[in-house]
């Protein structure tokens, strides 16, 4: 076939171009790491990137939570436990006093420390947290929950409010308990109703002022005791639960980045050797349109 | 020897000629458009003898030019498609790349937007949170109208085009107009002989208008070409050429048209125009663009709509209702400009289903009794429910539609409901007091007057939240527990019973007055349950839990996309459309590089040919001269014998 010489050197040009847009994609691959760098490189795997991406993205948020969670239920345990400290003090009190060679000065003395542990666990009862916030009562975050009337009437001015987090995908746990649960709600010593915890001290303190320890106080404390540490059981399962929670999320990331690499990242190896084939081809290209051109009968002429 | 110095001139003059013709070919060997050009030998007629016909020499008969018709219309025909393709691929990619960038994109705003959110659920009464949240909204708004602002900027970017493309039509038009007519003449002076530089010139300005718009050429025997575009369009006939402009759509004057002119009458042939640049164009405006624009601002209707209505039924730390937090954007309504009544649409989204929201387009048009809707996409019907009327709008497609006033048979409006939504799309919020993470409402187990317990059984109750039909609790709604009849009274703002089997409900979920609660396990009869005002709930998380729920709620396309996956939809397609252009576009290269071979095989000028000729061309002259030379001695020896 006859072969026009302007079409010979274009055809010889376009080829060292095509060569070239080649190799180029392949470095931009090279560079970027990635095998997807425009969504039309791979339209579908796009859009999946996007997706693996927001699933990633959103499992993260889930362990920002799960972090803030944990705060919240470490410090909720870490207040309830000095709180059982102090009951199981004022517990020790309650059984000395009821022992009948206890003289009045000493169920006094006794008397005075169960008032330094009421008001110690008023003080716990009513804990901030650090953004100001009461622990303890409920939603109503900037009332303070317990207050008393120095005459042993003790109210909650709070409610029942629990804030839950998500913690994944439909898993939503509770990272706190209200004042109600934790401080009121408890079995009093006649097991007929309810009697808050200060109350409990209070009429232990008065009792033994009076010298006329009863042994309902005890029941009482016992009472609160197991409220507490029921409440911190919860508390400490939830703070399981959502470490479990974090294990699934952490090993589902690992899975969801497993799945974007495969789909998004490139095959270094297989990039690598692409490159050096690509470019031996645009060499013997950029050669042989050389060699070409310099082929002319007008040379012998 | 006077016939042998005739014969000897005549080739000297041929091969003349055929070495001037070889000089031209080397010369216009790069020339856009040149054909190579031969000189058709043949031999003059020869005289008459005693003995026979003696041969009297060779001639010239014409300079042919090595063209075939055929080859040339491929190379036009692929030149349209591969132009047109071109274009779109270059302008597709625009699109996709700057949907998909992972800065500019909106999947990354969307998401990060969420995760404050939730940073506002796990700490609801932090302030800089709040900040946050309200910073992420706006930076979400502004990637809509980046975006958006960007794909506008590629609209008016097609329309200066498109502008500069007719009236390069146009004025190719006339130039070939104008050359068909000095070919004519030209034809005519040299008796019948073609002008060939001019037709190379004319088919250059063809191959050029091809680039622009798909062409059919018809060659007309006086040696003129007409030209036609479109459906048939006469671009040029003979001598006269017709011309194209641009004018604002009949409904909105801010679209460009493509309008054909002829005298003074004029028709709009946008949608018969194909190839071409102007034809990439165009396929690409509607394909493209249009949609992606559209889906862009459904993406922004409907997260604003869903978040605004969720935010509705939560309460600020003011202890208020949540206030519309994002700003909707709206659909545009245009009447034609060809409209002689004085109808009126107004055009709203069907809150209740944003599933049946797409990104099509639409005309409402009036026939003098009744409403019909079309997609402007695909030229389909619509069918429509409902009497257009404010209490009873058509509903179509996610729209509701009310029209009014009078209008007159064969009036029409454009409807675009989600195009202009991206850039409506903002943040109306600014106090970061504002944003309602609270519940409206609280449930609470009976309290005495010191807030200490009074209920005796074990029975809870949950919170799940409230619906559109809540309203703000002043007295609140108590539940007291009917145990001999198994279910709970109610009193208060609202009353009634529901029926609670703690052995078979236990954990079954209730609405009373818009609150939605789930009760569990065993109460004692008489227990209470409160359903009260949230005052002061300052800690309350559970509406923005339910509004970082909406991230992941599938709402778009039939319930099936959440507002990521409608995105991550977006660029799917239009990677797609990129994809397609690319490979097609390249296959198109290689019809274009076939055609221009097998072209160029014909008509193009190869030097080493050229070469090879001049050698033979010099060589014949040569040979002449010599025989002149012997023509000479001939008759130096004739003078000779007759001298001595």
């Amino acid at each position: 076939m006859r072969v026009s010489t302007v079409h010979m050197f274009q055809q010889g040009l376009d080829a060292i171009v095509d060569r070239q847009s080649k190799l180029l994609k392949t470095q931009l691959q090279l560079s970027s790491g990635k095998r997807v760098n425009n969504p039309s490189d791979d339209p579908a795997g796009a859009a999946r990137i996007l997706d693996l991406q927001q699933g990633a993205a959103i499992t993260r948020q889930y362990q920002a939570n799960i972090l803030a969670g944990q705060s919240r239920l470490e410090l909720e345990d870490a207040v309830l436990a000095s709180v059982t400290n102090s009951l199981q003090r004022a517990r020790e009190l309650a059984v000395g006093g009821l022992n009948g060679t206890q003289s009045i000065e000493d169920r006094t003395a006794m008397a005075k420390e169960i008032r330094q542990i009421t008001d110690e666990v008023m003080a716990l009862a009513n804990t901030k947290d650090a953004n100001g916030d009461y622990l303890f009562s409920g939603f109503q975050t900037q009332t303070a929950p317990f207050s008393t009337n120095g005459s042993g009437t003790y109210t909650y001015s709070g409610d029942q409010g629990q804030r839950f987090l998500q913690v994944g995908p439909t898993r939503q746990v509770s990272v706190g308990d209200s004042g109600l649960a934790v401080f009121m709600k408890i079995p009093d010593g006649a097991g007929t109703g309810f009697q808050d915890v200060f109350t409990s001290l209070y009429n232990l303190a008065t009792d033994l002022e009076a010298n006329t320890p009863n042994s309902r106080s005890l029941t009482e404390l016992d009472n609160a005791i197991e409220n507490i540490l029921g409440v911190r059981a919860q508390a400490g399962a939830r703070l399981n639960a959502i470490d479990r929670e974090r294990e699934v999320n952490d090993s589902m990331l690992f899975e969801l980045e497993q799945a974007r690499s495969a789909v998004e990242d490139i095959d270094f190896a297989e990039a690598a050797s692409r490159l050096s084939r690509q470019s031996l081809v645009l060499e013997a290209a950029q050669q042989s349109f050389i060699r070409v051109q310099n082929l002319s009968l007008f040379n012998f002429l | 020897m006077a016939d042998l110095l005739g014969i000897a001139t005549s080739g000297l003059l041929a091969f003349q000629r055929s070495l001037d013709t070889t000089g031209h070919n080397i010369a216009n060997a790069s020339t856009p458009g040149y054909t190579r050009q031969r000189v058709e030998l043949g031999t003059q007629i020869p005289q008459l003898s005693g003995a026979g016909f003696i041969g009297s020499g060779v001639q010239v008969e014409t300079v042919r030019r090595l063209y075939d018709g055929f080859l040339t219309d491929r190379v036009r025909s692929t030149t349209s498609t591969s132009s047109s393709l071109d274009i779109y691929h270059d302008f597709a990619t625009r699109v996709s790349n700057l949907l998909g960038n992972a800065q500019a994109g909106l999947n990354a705003g969307i998401q990060d937007f969420f995760d404050s959110v939730q940073g506002v659920a796990d700490d609801p009464t932090s302030i800089p949170a709040r900040q946050v949240m309200l910073s992420e909204a706006e930076s979400l708004e502004t990637r809509f109208q980046y975006l958006n602002g960007q794909l506008d900027t590629l609209r008016s970017e097609i329309d200066r085009q498109v502008t500069g493309l007719t009236s390069q039509m146009s004025s190719l038009a006339e130039s070939i107009a104008s050359i068909n007519q000095e070919i004519v003449l030209a034809m005519g002076n040299a008796g019948g002989q073609p002008p060939n530089d001019l037709l190379d010139k004319r088919d250059q300005m063809l191959q050029e208008l091809s680039e622009l718009v798909s062409i059919r050429t018809f060659e007309q025997d006086d040696g003129s070409v007409n030209v036609s575009i479109g459906n048939g369009q006469a671009l040029v006939t003979g001598s006269r050429a017709a011309t194209l402009t641009v004018s604002g759509n009949e409904f909105d004057a801010s679209k460009m048209e493509i309008v054909f002119q002829v005298g003074t009458s004029s028709a709009v042939v946008t949608d018969s125009i194909s190839g071409g640049q102007l034809g990439g164009l165009m396929e690409f405006r509607a394909g493209v663009l249009d949609s992606a624009q559209n889906s862009l601002g459904r993406i922004g209707i409907a997260m604003a709509s869903e978040f605004n209505a969720q935010h509705a039924l939560g309460m600020d730390l003011n202890g208020n209702p949540g206030n519309a937090f994002f700003a909707v954007g709206a659909s545009q309504v245009f009447p034609s400009n060809n409209n002689s009544g004085s109808g009126t649409v107004s055009v709203a989204y069907d809150t209740a289903n944003f599933a049946a929201l797409k990104v099509d387009d639409y005309v409402l048009g009036y026939d003098g009794s009744n409403y019909a809707l079309t997609r402007v996409s695909d030229g389909s019907t619509v069918p429509m429910s409902g009497a257009g009327t404010a209490a009873n709008p058509f509903q179509a497609d996610g729209l509701s539609i009310v029209v009014g006033g009078a209008p007159v048979a064969n009036d029409r409006v454009l409807i675009r409901p989600t195009r202009a939504a991206a850039n409506g799309f903002g943040v109306l919020i600014g106090d970061a007091q504002q944003i309602a993470a609270a519940a409206p409402v609280r449930i609470s187990e009976a309290t005495n007057a010191n807030g200490a317990p009074t209920n005796s059984g074990n029975a809870a109750v949950k919170l799940n939240g409230v619906d559109s039909t809540f309203g703000p609790l002043s007295a609140g709604i108590t539940l007291t527990y009917d145990a001999a009849n198994l279910r709970f009274n109610y009193t208060g703002d609202a009353s009634g019973t529901i029926s609670y089997d703690p052995v078979t409900d236990t954990g079954a979920t209730y609405t009373i007055a818009g609150v939605t609660f789930s009760v569990s396990s065993t109460p004692a009869n008489g227990d209470q349950f409160v359903l009260s005002d949230n005052s002061n709930g300052t800690g309350d998380n559970t509406n923005a839990l339910l509004l970082s729920g909406l991230q992941t709620a599938a709402v778009l396309d039939g319930g099936s996309n959440s507002f990521e996956g409608a995105y991550a939809k977006l660029i799917a397609e239009t990677g797609l459309q990129t994809r397609q252009a690319e490979i097609d576009s390249e296959a198109q290269h290689a019809l274009l590089a076939q055609a221009r071979e097998s072209r160029e095989a014909a008509s193009g000028v190869n030097l080493d040919e050229e070469a090879a000729n001049l050698l033979r061309f010099q060589q014949q002259y040569q040979a002449m001269a010599q025989v002149i030379r012997i023509a000479d001695s001939l008759f130096e020896s004739l003078l000779g014998a007759v001298r001595r």
